[in-house]
């Protein structure tokens, strides 16, 4: 298992603004105004603890509906297994940036604020999704393998939510303090999960 | 220069007459060998020493003059993954032996130093200091089995590369250190690092060498080593991958053969690079080719002409290239609130420094913590890790004392500035080193232990010893920037001369000057006036820098034209920028609240809800209401006006999501405040319609619900928002005892849709057939809403629009 327990992200400025509706061509924020948003935004980015896990699984088969692992698990989703052909590895990574950044936005006056802080929490975990793909694209090129770069999440496409359970248990999430409601939501609410196939160069 | 020992400036001149091939990449050939999946590659080739042993030979007969011992992972927090953290020693110096004993004076043996795998302070979990001692440990095995020198590669962060460098320096001070860095496509790391920040770091730290290893092809590699170029000292190192992995017969293979690989050693030979070597994908005989076209390349040497530059860990500043402003504003001294800030252990003040002189221009910030009662080594150390995370700007470190400059030092992941050094005896004892060790550049204070010179001569001399005194340490005069030392001209007349003339002295010997621009004019009326004359005068001496505060639009404005005038400022292009700015507005805050002070009182609460101000909105509506304007006129006239230009405005995308919600927000305070004077004057305004909003039951997530709401209470909704996971049953039972005239959904996930479904059919199912909904959230598309019956909302104006558009029927 290839463990984080702290992943180090880049302050996505950019795509934050994106989320709340900006428009780089369009958008006028004046300098007091976008010194508040980025106060607010960085106050926020401090409290992100962006941490997370992956490990590759060897497949046995990709079939019209999903893929089959050499362990005998199932993966439903007939869009993914399409875009899987060939693939030697599937790789499952999961990443959070904890629950400290949401509850400071619950706890937040200014509705503007919890605004931002939760545009900052979402856009942080994908970014920390990033930097873990990255990190495994790196050390499975070491090891011979090409990680694709396109990654699939459970409730995309045709892809169940079901999906969480197997991240959940062949992870071990709670060992970054992530559970799954009986919804299948992700508590902390800004996680993600995700696979990826792997190729034998 | 094989088999011999080699110290590190010995490796430097070697490569000043001669390139050098390094190996091609090691854990493919180990797979190809046998080495299965998941094992811990050090323990397997300890056990399987033969392996190495070949792919070696076979690099050494391609004409590698250097092989990497197989320690990649040598390092405690790697092997502790395989449970062998306690065998390090054992294991990476017999690695070490193992590859030394197998070249024997055919090659150089480097140990090969990664990454530990974990990120490290100030970003990261692990402390800086640790990750030094785990580096250090990690040099220290390969040094005991023998290494030649050592290469850090396949670095993301350049604070690892930091750790990493020092850590080696520490355990094997002589022995050459080159470090390699991954940069991706976008030509930074991992973490943000641009190469030139990366480069101008670990050049001043020490490095023999510097370059890039794995994640791109060599075409990619080029343009990197051509950026690197005109900042190295140092020998360049091209090891690029074999082009990038593609797919061809249905197999994944890299794109590049031997051939092809080693038709790009011209290309990066001609970039910048004399070093050479392969990554990912390549093979003995990628190397053999890439070496035996490096030698047609007739070998040529130039480093870059030296500059002065300072950096952080994801840009540079070059000083001379442009005027250079100080930010001088996270400096305690004469500020009341920022010392009882610093004393309660908040740093939001000098982050809000940080931002405001940061959007105001300044390309350094000082940064100054010297405060009686409290820590100031500690809170140096958080102040600086709190701004590296959160901005990338070049920090200059202001302190007297010795262990806060190194606390500060050691832990910034770039090349500071250091403010200052002086020909005090005791700084020059104590502080010069701490420097050095870490290759910051420096402030040289011409003040002595008699006190300060009173003329330029003295001055100069004071100077000229710090620079002897500095250059023991390796530090040239491209490394030192001189402070003009200015004295308030209220207590001395010639103080502004006597400056001046050191400026002048330091420019025509090409050093450059910094000065702490307010003290000219302490004590004197029109500070401002005196201040910015004084900088006119200097700046037609070629002063370089200035300690001054960048919010003064007039400062910053001089200091744009001035570049102009001198040569600066490149085609215009920034004195072109700020004439566009101040047609638009202007930048700074102090622009823009002066702006606001300019405005008359009504003008001034329409300006509080265009700008989402909600602090100011009462004392700006009492104001126009102390004018003789009445509540009524204030709140229809000229705050719903105001909040309809505010969401016709997110509407053209011309404000975001936050300057909406801030609008809203300081009309909901304003009309607050209006409220009671229109009920005791008869004109409550009359609300649109009734409102129920909830996330719908099974879902938590609420924010996106808050924002609706909080945009409908400005819109003339009443709105009763009966907040998260709220069942069917519940909303429509509040709906029929509110008589709402509407009722708004939201919900994130696929799972929780269904709930929105339910609400809308017991809603049916209990003869509410005219209650409408609107629906809203993440997974929800107009598609799904018509199949409810329900109207679909995108975002907060939309559902403003929606619930308009439904009462109205």
């Amino acid at each position: 298992m290839n463990h984080y327990s702290r992943l180090q992200i880049n302050f996505p400025e950019k795509a934050i603004f994106w989320r709340l509706g900006g428009n780089s061509a369009r958008t006028v924020l004046d300098a007091e105004s976008h010194r508040r948003f980025k106060k607010i935004a960085l106050t926020a980015f401090e409290a992100c603890e962006p941490k997370g896990r992956w490990e590759i699984f060897p497949v046995k088969e990709v079939t019209a509906d999903g893929i089959y692992l050499s362990s005998g698990s199932f993966i439903a989703g007939g869009n993914f297994a399409a875009k899987c052909r060939g693939i030697n590895a599937l790789w499952c990574g999961a990443v959070t940036v904890g629950s400290r950044v949401t509850a400071l936005r619950d706890e937040q006056t200014m509705v503007s604020a919890g605004a931002i802080y939760d545009a900052v929490a979402a856009e942080c975990a994908d970014e920390a999704a990033d930097v873990l793909q990255e990190l495994a694209r790196q050390e499975l090129l070491r090891r011979g393998m090409l990680l694709d770069e396109r990654r699939y999440s459970p409730g995309y496409g045709d892809m169940p939510l079901e999906v969480q359970k197997f991240f959940f248990s062949t992870l071990n999430l709670a060992e970054l303090a992530m559970v799954l409601s009986e919804n299948l939501y992700i508590i902390p609410e800004k996680s993600v999960t995700a696979f990826a196939g792997v190729k034998t160069i | 220069m094989k088999g011999y020992f080699m110290t590190g400036n010995e490796f430097q001149e070697y490569l000043k007459k001669s390139f050098m091939i390094l190996d091609g990449a090691t854990g493919t050939e180990l797979i190809k060998r046998g080495m299965p999946s998941g094992v811990c590659p050090e323990l397997w080739v300890y056990e399987h020493p033969e392996a190495i042993c070949d792919i070696h030979n076979a690099y050494i007969a391609a004409g590698s003059n250097i092989v990497y011992a197989p320690t990649f992972g040598g390092n405690r927090c790697k092997l502790a993954e395989f449970g062998l953290a306690d065998r390090l020693g054992e294991i990476v110096t017999s690695l070490v032996k193992i590859t030394k004993n197998n070249a024997g004076s055919r090659a150089l043996v480097f140990g090969d130093i990664a990454p530990t795998g974990k990120f490290i302070e100030p970003s990261g979990e692990l402390d800086f200091d640790e990750a030094v001692a785990i580096f250090r440990e990690a040099a220290q095995a390969m040094k005991d089995g023998g290494a030649d020198g050592f290469a850090i590669e396949t670095m993301m962060d350049l604070q690892e590369a930091r750790a990493a460098l020092l850590g080696v320096r520490e355990a094997a001070p002589d022995l050459p250190v080159i470090v390699t860095m991954t940069f991706e496509s976008s030509r930074r790391t991992l973490t943000g690092n641009t190469p030139e920040a990366a480069l101008v770091t670990l050049q001043a730290l020490g490095a023999d060498a510097f370059g890039c290893n794995c994640s791109t092809g060599p075409e990619e590699m080029a343009q990197v080593i051509a950026a690197l170029k005109p900042y190295a000292r140092i020998p360049l190192i091209a090891k690029p991958n074999a082009g990038l992995p593609r797919l061809e017969n249905g197999k994944t293979c890299f794109s590049m053969d031997a051939k092809m690989f080693a038709s790009y050693g011209k290309i990066l030979a001609d970039a910048g690079a004399s070093i050479f070597g392969g990554c990912c994908g390549t093979t003995p005989e990628h190397i053999a080719a890439l070496a035996g076209n490096i030698r047609d390349i007739p070998f040529q040497y130039t480093p870059a002409e030296y500059r002065s530059v300072v950096s952080s860990a994801s840009r540079i500043c070059e000083i001379g290239k442009k005027f250079v402003v100080i930010g001088e504003r996270i400096n305690p001294t004469g500020k009341k609130a920022f010392q009882a800030e610093l004393r309660s252990g908040s740093l939001d003040m000098a982050m809000d420094f940080a931002l405001q002189q940061s959007e105001a221009g300044a390309g350094i910030l000082d940064v100054n913590v010297g405060l009686s009662g409290i820590d100031e080594k500690e809170t140096m150390r958080k102040l600086v890790a709190k701004l590296c995370r959160s901005t990338g700007e070049v920090l200059c470190i202001d302190s007297t004392d010795p262990a806060t400059v190194e606390a500060a030092l050691r832990l910034y992941p770039g090349r500071a500035l250091l403010n200052s050094i002086s020909a005090e005896k005791n700084r020059l004892e104590k502080v010069l080193p701490i420097a050095a060790k870490y290759g910051a550049m420096l402030i040289a204070l011409p003040l002595t232990d008699d006190g300060i010179p009173s003329g330029a001569d003295g001055r100069m001399a004071a100077v000229d010893r710090i620079i002897a005194e500095a250059a023991r340490y390796g530090y040239c005069e491209k490394d030192i920037c001189v402070d003009a030392l200015i004295m308030a001209v209220a207590s001395d007349n010639q103080a502004a001369w006597s400056a001046l003339e050191v400026i002048s002295r330091c420019s025509e010997r090409g050093l450059h000057t910094v000065c702490g621009l307010s003290n000219i004019s302490f004590g004197l009326p029109e500070r401002s006036l005196v201040n910015r004359t004084f900088l006119g005068m200097a700046l037609g001496r070629n002063l370089s820098m200035a300690i001054a505060n960048p919010l003064f639009p007039e400062l910053m404005s001089m200091v744009i034209a001035a570049d102009s005038l001198l040569g600066r400022d490149e085609k215009m292009n920034r004195l072109l920028e700020f004439s566009e700015k101040q047609k638009s507005g202007g930048t700074s805050g102090q622009i823009s609240s002066q702006r606001s002070f300019a405005l008359s009182p009504v003008e001034a609460v329409k300006d509080a809800v265009l700008r989402g101000d909600s602090d100011r909105i009462e004392s700006r509506l009492q104001a126009a209401l102390d004018a003789g304007n009445s509540p009524e006129y204030l709140l229809n006239e000229v705050m719903i006006p105001a909040i309809t230009e505010v969401g016709k405005k997110y509407e053209e995308k011309k404000f975001f999501l936050p300057q909406l919600i801030s609008g809203a927000e300081a009309m909901s305070r304003g009309s607050a405040f209006l409220e009671p004077l229109l009920i005791s004057g008869g004109s409550q305004p009359e609300k649109k319609a009734k409102f129920i909003i909830a996330t719908v039951k099974g879902d938590i997530h609420d924010i996106g619900k808050n924002i609706v709401a909080t945009v409908l209470k400005n819109y003339g909704f009443e709105v009763i928002d009966l907040g998260k996971d709220v069942p069917p049953e519940v909303i429509i039972d509040r709906a029929l005892a509110e008589k709402a005239d509407l009722i708004g959904l939201s919900a994130l996930m696929t799972t929780t849709m269904g709930a929105m479904k339910d609400t809308v059919e017991l809603a049916r199912r209990r003869g509410l057939t005219s209650l409408k909904f609107i629906v809203g959230g993440a997974v929800v598309d107009k598609e799904f809403a018509d199949s409810i019956g329900a109207v679909y909302a995108a975002d907060p104006m939309s559902a403003v629009n929606a619930a308009e558009a439904l009462i109205a029927q």
